[in-house]
């Protein structure tokens, strides 16, 4: 079967590495001030300035165009006869490269920094996603690989959980929406509260995510299957909302 | 020039173009519009522009030369004048005729009131 | 090499916006595709794209089935009246755009023809007036180079000169690319010595399918004096008749043998005219069938 996939993938991934890019140089600008900062005023109390937003605004990022992406993505392709499928896959593998790319220019971007803050001795602290969940990890030559990964499959997790929101939301009438929209609380703040309340019946389920949190913070290489594993499920759902929906486009202005 | 309902569209880009062809607008030897430019400006199906032309081509009004374009027919004018008067006749003389006995004018007196419109109408 | 629809049904809550519509568009032609609001048109094209699945039937363009089908769907180039470009793009990128789909996009032309209608290449999209966002629409569809070409409401808020201008184009175009047009539109006065073929919907079914020339020359209208109309008329399929004092005008799906009994006179349809009598004779049958007693009865 043919497949258009090249233009819609090029526009989908121009369109996320731009909005990465933009993020990216935020997270320079921030960086600089923090050394403008330590460089005009000094240390703080505690003698250290940190910044640990990197990975955090990545993962942030991901999710919210895992939101906006998907909308736009299906309407320039059904527009441009390309088929919801072929659109789809373009989404996927946007998510898969553009992440991998902001993930490494992060990492990039945290080296210099931390090389810079040791050299000029301003005692600065920079922690991406990785170096902020794993502090005492260390992993010899691929030190600088195993963080790419790990960001970019949490990225890839988040991206997936927002193309499930979005084509949930879009498959969804208005009282689905509202129901939807009361429903995620009350499962995600429910579930945990009925889970301890009967803790006597639901002793094994409990046992059981305490196992996945600690071999979530005990291994990267774990929580990246976890992360992949979210991505996979989250992505299939997706793909059966999307499978029948219908690909409406915005009204056009009425001046 | 205004399409009116009455009549299908290719007969009467046919007749407006032997109208041209006979108040020489179109000299013979001269090349007509093509069917896209007559498409194009009364905003006509080009099929039907084809089969109203199509219409002069055969009655030899109009001869096509290949990849130029199509042109008046040597003679086209004469034969076009010729088919008029024809016309007329069946048309208007026939129904004049008709009409006349229907009133009980005899010819002398229908040829008088012929020569009253001939001096009355300019 | 055709689009072909087969049996495509589409409902809505409890509304059905298409009930078996079968189809046959072949190529080469320049369609009408008319019906009044909510007749099911813009519905029937969004299937074709697969923007919408239908609850049943198949779409063929070419011999290969629409969903999912990248060769199929790119054969096709609807443009209607939602916007599905992105709502930050403006004109020039999305003309830009338009080539890396659409790689023998007639780009140049589409600059030229956005400066013929003043058109300005710096605005958003969804910023543009109606009127300019139709000729933003059109003149996409008068530059991409598929076999389809679907227009649906193309001179939606156009000015006069505007409309004009589209339809030579659309003429010229036909004639340099000889690809398909199929033009969904509610002004048939217009368009109707342009399209060769018209497809009448209504309420989701396909009332009417045939070249427009047959259409208009099988039906007429005749008027004289309502007892002598009354009596030609006898056992003619009749659409729709109005009286005027003693003066009675009545539509035929008929060819009336010549020549006519004095006090008769006959005329030829306009599209509109007929398109507009066979709703009324349309509305009168569903009268009829819910009991309501219309003027005839």
């Amino acid at each position: 079967m043919v497949m258009n996939l090249k233009p819609a993938l090029r526009h989908q991934l121009r369109e996320y590495l731009i909005g990465g890019l933009v993020l990216w140089l935020i997270n320079v600008a921030i960086i600089v001030l923090c050394f403008i900062g330590f460089l005009s005023f000094g240390p703080g109390d505690d003698g250290v300035i940190s910044y640990n937003g990197c990975g955090i605004a990545c993962a942030i990022f991901a999710f919210v165009y895992g939101i906006v992406l998907p909308r736009q993505a299906m309407r320039l392709c059904a527009q441009m006869g390309v088929s919801r499928r072929t659109a789809f896959l373009s989404l996927l593998l946007t998510t898969v490269l553009g992440s991998l790319c902001l993930a490494a220019a992060t990492e990039v971007l945290l080296s210099c920094s931390r090389l810079a803050a040791r050299s000029m001795h301003t005692g600065e602290q920079f922690f991406g996603l990785f170096s902020l969940i794993y502090p005492d990890y260390s992993t010899g030559v691929s030190l600088h690989i195993v963080p790419v990964l790990y960001t970019a499959a949490a990225m890839m997790a988040l991206f997936s959980l927002g193309l499930f929101f979005t084509f949930l939301f879009w498959r969804l009438n208005k009282i689905g929406c509202i129901i939807a929209a009361l429903a995620i609380p009350v499962i995600l703040t429910g579930v945990p509260s009925l889970l301890t309340i009967f803790d006597q019946i639901f002793g094994p389920v409990i046992a059981l995510f305490l196992k996945i949190g600690h071999a979530f913070l005990a291994s990267p290489w774990i929580a990246m299957g976890l992360f992949l594993s979210a991505a996979l499920v989250f992505t299939l759902i997706s793909w059966l909302l999307l499978r029948r929906a219908n690909i409406r486009g915005g009204t056009l202005s009425q001046k | 020039m205004q399409f009116q309902g009455e009549k299908p569209i290719f007969l009467q880009l046919a007749e407006q173009l032997e109208n041209g062809i006979l108040s020489g607008a179109y000299p013979e030897g001269s090349q007509v519009p093509s069917i896209t430019e007559y498409a194009a400006t009364y905003k006509i199906n080009p099929a039907t522009a084809l089969k109203g032309i199509n219409l002069l081509v055969n009655a030899g009004l109009l001869y096509k030369k290949r990849g130029i374009g199509m042109f008046v027919a040597e003679g086209a004018r004469e034969a076009l004048r010729k088919q008029r008067s024809e016309d007329f006749y069946h048309n208007y003389i026939e129904k004049l005729v008709r009409e006349a006995k229907g009133l009980g004018l005899t010819l002398e007196q229908l040829t008088e009131l012929v020569r009253r419109g001939f001096q009355d109408v300019n | 090499m055709s689009i072909e629809f087969n049996a495509i049904t589409k409902q809505f809550g409890s509304t059905r916006a298409l009930d078996g519509v079968t189809l046959t568009l072949e190529p080469g032609r320049i369609y009408g595709l008319l019906g009044n609001n909510g007749a099911g048109k813009s519905t029937l094209l969004s299937i074709l794209t697969d923007r919408q699945r239908p609850d049943s039937g198949t779409i063929l363009i070419d011999g290969q089935p629409v969903q999912n089908n990248d060769s199929a769907l790119h054969k096709v180039f609807l443009v209607g009246e939602q916007n599905f470009f992105p709502d930050d793009m403006k004109v020039k990128r999305a003309f830009q755009t338009m080539t890396y789909f659409y790689p023998d996009f007639d780009l140049e032309r589409a600059q030229g023809l956005a400066q013929q209608f003043g058109l300005s290449l710096k605005k958003k999209i969804p910023a543009l007036s109606t009127g300019y966002s139709s000729i933003f629409r059109l003149i996409l569809g008068l530059s991409v180079n598929v076999p389809y070409v679907v227009f649906d409401e193309p001179v939606l808020g156009l000015d006069a000169q505007h409309r004009e201008l589209f339809y030579r184009l659309l003429v010229e175009r036909f004639m340099e690319q000889s690809n398909t047009f199929v033009i969904s539109t509610h002004l048939i006065d217009e368009v109707a010595h342009l399209i060769d073929h018209t497809i009448i919907l209504r309420e989701g079914k396909v009332l009417r399918d045939a070249p427009t020339e047959d259409l208009v020359s099988t039906a007429c209208a005749l008027s004289g004096p309502a007892e002598l109309v009354d009596q030609y008329v006898q056992g003619k399929k009749l659409l729709t008749s109005h009286s005027l004092g003693g003066l009675k005008t009545v539509i035929l799906q008929d060819t009336l043998p010549q020549p006519l009994p004095a006090g008769l006179e006959q005329s030829a349809m306009r599209l509109q005219d007929y398109f507009i009598s066979l709703q009324e004779a349309e509305d009168r049958k569903e009268e009829r069938k819910d009991g309501i007693h219309g003027y005839e009865s």
